[in-house]
């Protein structure tokens, strides 16, 4: 059915596999709702602006900017954080190799950092190193210099950790 | 913190015309990467926001070379790129264009519905012959590309009307394709300037397109150049001095107009070497 009007609405998620139904507001962004009605605080905003990629998500499975995705225009999408990556065993395979890599330091850009390497992964499972830095491309750094971050990538990747 | 504003998820074509026409400060949203942020900036503060999410055919994509395409208003960036366009002109903009995760939300349609000068899918589209169509009140109409700029951020969309989908002709086999732009980083940044070409070798035919040099970005015509010329470095020197002639560059944040007018330069002599010579 058509809504018309709408400044508050009701929309259904799914995120990190768990089902909400949330009432929002229609200028609500999809990272305000995460971190403010969901308290899924690992993405973050860095320049609201599409920029940085700080508050990368993956949205049905693609890595979006969640700073520029309307909370409404969310409506029905399963949706998956920083938070969703650790699973019962512990970290992912990916968060263990930035740890061993020493792939963060102040640590701002890693929720964002390991969303887009888990895509880059979900669609290529042996990434090149060119491939991991173009999927990359969008998450600023301002810590590491990429390189322990591309490494990490791609020891996880099945190639091995050193620089090429 | 965006500006509050009215939501609206249509079903049919005739309402999201009927929103656009009862609110004159409605916005399209497809993909949302140039409207939130224009929101999020304050240079726009729609008091409606028109979502295409629900209507049908706007996903449509069909893509080939021996046929007429068809890329709908909410095709991604990404999914025209996996799509394997038959281009190199046009994938190789899409992939100068933005970032992985813009081009997951941002569409083709909605690269030229923002009608910015720097645009990097419109030098591509304009030597490709591409068009818009456009839903009106009446029905549906065509409009060339090289009509839809206006000016910056301006297009041919008369009020009311909105863009279905972008439309290419289709093409030889034997034509070849080129796109450059010159960018600050090699990460996420606008062009300084961007330049497509297309040479048709079969049917004698040679177009050129400019962004981010003038109000619009320019399509020239280089046929006569073209059936004129006996070597790359003649035709390069002829093609600069067609495009030179309908250059505007200004000085921003980003370059002065000299830094642009060489960079058109040296990329008509690149693009002309690559798929002339």
């Amino acid at each position: 059915m058509s809504e018309t009007g709408m400044t508050e609405k009701k929309i259904h998620v799914k995120v990190n596999g768990r089902d909400y139904d949330l009432q929002v507001s229609s200028h609500m962004t999809l990272l305000q709702v995460l971190k403010e009605k969901l308290v899924l605080t690992g993405a973050k905003e860095g320049c609201g602006m599409g920029e940085c990629g700080a508050c990368t998500v993956l949205l049905n499975g693609l890595a979006v900017n969640a700073c520029l995705v309307l909370a409404v225009a969310a409506d029905g999408a399963e949706i998956r954080t920083i938070e969703g990556e650790a699973g019962q065993e512990g970290l992912s395979p990916l968060q263990k190799a930035f740890i061993e890599h020493g792939a963060l330091q102040c640590g701002f850009c890693t929720p964002g950092m390991i969303m887009s390497a888990r895509e880059l992964l979900s669609r290529n499972p042996n990434p090149t190193r060119d491939e991991i830095v173009e999927a990359i491309s969008g998450n600023l750094c301002r810590c590491t210099g990429y390189e322990p971050i591309i490494d990490a990538i791609e020891a996880v990747a099945g190639r091995k950790g050193g620089r090429s | 913190m965006l500006w509050p504003f009215e939501y609206h998820c249509p079903e049919k074509r005739e309402e999201v015309t009927k929103l656009l026409l009862d609110h004159e400060d409605a916005g399209i949203l497809a993909g949302g990467t140039d409207l939130l942020v224009e929101m999020r900036s304050g240079a726009r503060r729609p008091g409606h926001v028109v979502d295409l999410r629900r209507l049908g055919g706007l996903d449509e994509l069909s893509l080939g070379a021996g046929a007429p395409s068809f890329i709908g208003s909410r095709v991604t960036l990404n999914r025209v790129l996996e799509s394997k366009p038959p281009w190199k002109c046009l994938r190789q903009a899409i992939e100068a264009l933005a970032t992985h995760q813009i081009r997951n939300l941002a569409t083709l349609a909605g690269n030229l519905c923002n009608a910015s000068p720097a645009a990097d899918c419109a030098p591509p589209l304009l030597v490709l012959g591409a068009g818009a169509r456009v839903f009106s009140g009446g029905g549906e109409r065509s409009i060339p590309l090289e009509e839809f700029f206006t000016g910056v951020k301006k297009s041919a969309l008369k009020r009311g009307e909105w863009v279905l989908g972008v439309k290419i002709p289709s093409h030889p086999a034997s034509v070849r394709t080129a796109f450059m732009k010159k960018r600050r980083i090699r990460g996420h940044d606008l062009a300084l300037v961007n330049a497509a070409g297309l040479l048709d070798p079969d049917n004698g035919k040679l177009r050129m397109a400019v962004g981010a040099c003038a109000p619009t970005p320019l399509l020239f015509n280089l046929d006569a150049q073209l059936a004129k010329a006996s070597s790359p470095d003649e035709l390069a020197g002829a093609a600069w001095a067609a495009v030179s002639a309908g250059l505007r560059p200004i000085s921003d944040c980003r370059c002065c107009s000299d830094y642009r007018t060489d960079m058109t330069r040296l990329f008509v002599h690149r693009i002309i070497h690559e798929i002339y010579g």
